[in-house]
């Protein structure tokens, strides 16, 4: 058997050690206490939506056996009241899957197949809301890794762990897991304006594997109830 | 994703594409309309797509050209806010979308779906509207003339409500917009600029992506 080089075992030690850190989080953590971390708690909620937005993303879904699809996602956020609204279409437009969520019910206004699959809609408000709402979980563990990344700890549904990582950049990934060797979702954000990222790739693991990049087309402040206006701005390109 | 649902989908893609160079030539009757339409071999024209729904309060806009050939070659080309390519050319259908990747070809078990409808798009190019599978046409008069479109199959009427067609007073056999209405308050709006007919385009444009 060949020997590996040593630059290629120095290579493959190094990644492992990356490897290590980036996935064991050997932070020291300790319970925030809201009266006094006041500061490490907002930086802990950057990645999230403070006031009612409106997004819309061109979204590309890759799924086992490299099968893709693009499509355009529209999404309102309020997070006052912890309800999404968001719709799903082709790129001609066509409305694929349109539902609303306060955390506690859901509802589809629409969907057609195979989006019309209660498991589907669930799990695609799930992760709406994994992307633009902060856990609404009490008591976050923080701490800091070697690289100078912020992890805060929050506990999720059921048995989940909901881990957010701020790194020095302020790009940030979300992960989610039942236990380290079981993991849900990763969401990674990038292309920063401000608070809110250009590019997001968000790989799934359950029910099934899954990738999403989602490319921001626009994202604007709305004010909740604001309604739809008739002519826009078509009537400018007669 | 499945097969059932990927060729309706496409399916209704198609539609639209149909829709928007199958009214060349325009007329008082369906028969006008076949005869207006037999003179007519190439299309190529400009579009913005403007996408109403409730969640917005003002429209999505998408642009993009598209480019017909006599008798089944079509090139209909997004280019933003996302680029896309849809090419149909002798019988094959390929889709390119720009993504992380770069500007790929779609994976899709569904594709040969396509031809079938590439067929439809052969009576529609030639005004046969009243003889389409999918679509049950009406001619309506009056101060500003349409075609209504009400799906026939159930699979297209839990998509599409039905479309309006409405031709451009200033250019013979050019329409002025496209209407697909999904829902109340849900539609997209296609206008066109910029048409062209029966100018020659190169082969090329309906089998290259780039």
């Amino acid at each position: 058997m060949k020997r590996k080089a040593p630059a290629a075992r120095l290579f493959f030690l190094g990644g492992l050690l990356v490897l290590l850190v980036s996935c064991g989080h050997l932070a020291e953590m300790k319970k925030l206490n809201p009266a006094t971390d006041q500061l490490l708690l907002e930086v802990c909620g950057s990645p999230f939506v403070k006031t009612p937005h409106r997004f819309i993303h061109a979204i590309e879904a890759t799924f086992p056996g490299g099968r893709s699809a693009t499509m355009l996602g529209v999404t309102v956020v309020d997070p006052d009241r912890q309800a999404l609204h968001s719709v799903l279409m082709t790129l001609e437009g066509l409305v694929l899957f349109d539902g609303e969520s306060d955390g506690a019910t859901l509802s589809v206004n629409r969907a057609v197949a195979p989006f019309d699959k209660e498991p589907f809609a669930q799990n695609m408000m799930d992760d709406v809301r994994l992307l633009f709402l902060a856990p609404a979980s009490p008591d976050p563990e923080h701490g800091v890794l070697k690289d100078g990344t912020t992890l805060c700890r929050f506990k999720g549904n059921a048995e989940e762990t909901v881990d957010i990582l701020i790194r020095p950049d302020r790009t940030w990934k979300i992960e989610t897991y039942v236990t380290p060797s079981q993991p849900l979702r990763e969401i990674m954000a990038s292309k920063l304006t401000g608070d809110i990222p250009g590019d997001i790739a968000l790989q799934g693991y359950t029910p099934r594997v899954y990738t999403l990049h989602l490319k921001l087309i626009s994202a604007e402040p709305v004010s909740v109830g604001s309604k739809p206006t008739e002519t826009g701005e078509e009537t400018d390109n007669e | 994703m499945t097969t059932r649902y990927k060729v309706k989908k496409q399916l209704l893609t198609s539609a639209i594409l149909l829709i928007c160079f199958g009214l060349v030539g325009w007329g008082e009757t369906w028969e006008d309309i076949r005869r207006d339409s037999a003179d007519i071999v190439s299309i190529k024209a400009e579009f913005n797509q403007y996408k109403h729904l409730k969640i917005l309060t003002k429209p999505l806009v998408s642009q993009g050209r598209f480019y017909f050939q006599k008798p089944d070659s079509i090139r209909w080309e997004y280019s933003t806010p996302v680029k896309s390519i849809l090419l149909m050319h002798k019988g094959n259908v390929k889709r390119f979308t720009q993504g992380s990747r770069g500007l790929v070809e779609e994976a899709s078990g569904a594709l040969s779906s396509m031809q079938v409808v590439v067929q439809e798009i052969g009576l529609w190019s030639q005004g046969r509207f009243t003889e389409s599978d999918h679509f049950q046409a009406a001619l309506k008069g009056g101060k500003e003339g349409k075609i209504i479109l009400t799906p026939r199959e159930k699979a297209f009427a839990a998509m599409i409500a039905r479309i309006e067609i409405i031709p451009s007073p200033q250019q013979k056999g050019a329409i002025k917009s496209v209407k697909i209405v999904e829902s109340e308050g849900n539609y997209t709006l296609l206008k066109f600029t910029n048409v062209k007919m029966n100018e020659k385009i190169a082969g090329s444009v309906f089998r290259d992506a780039s």
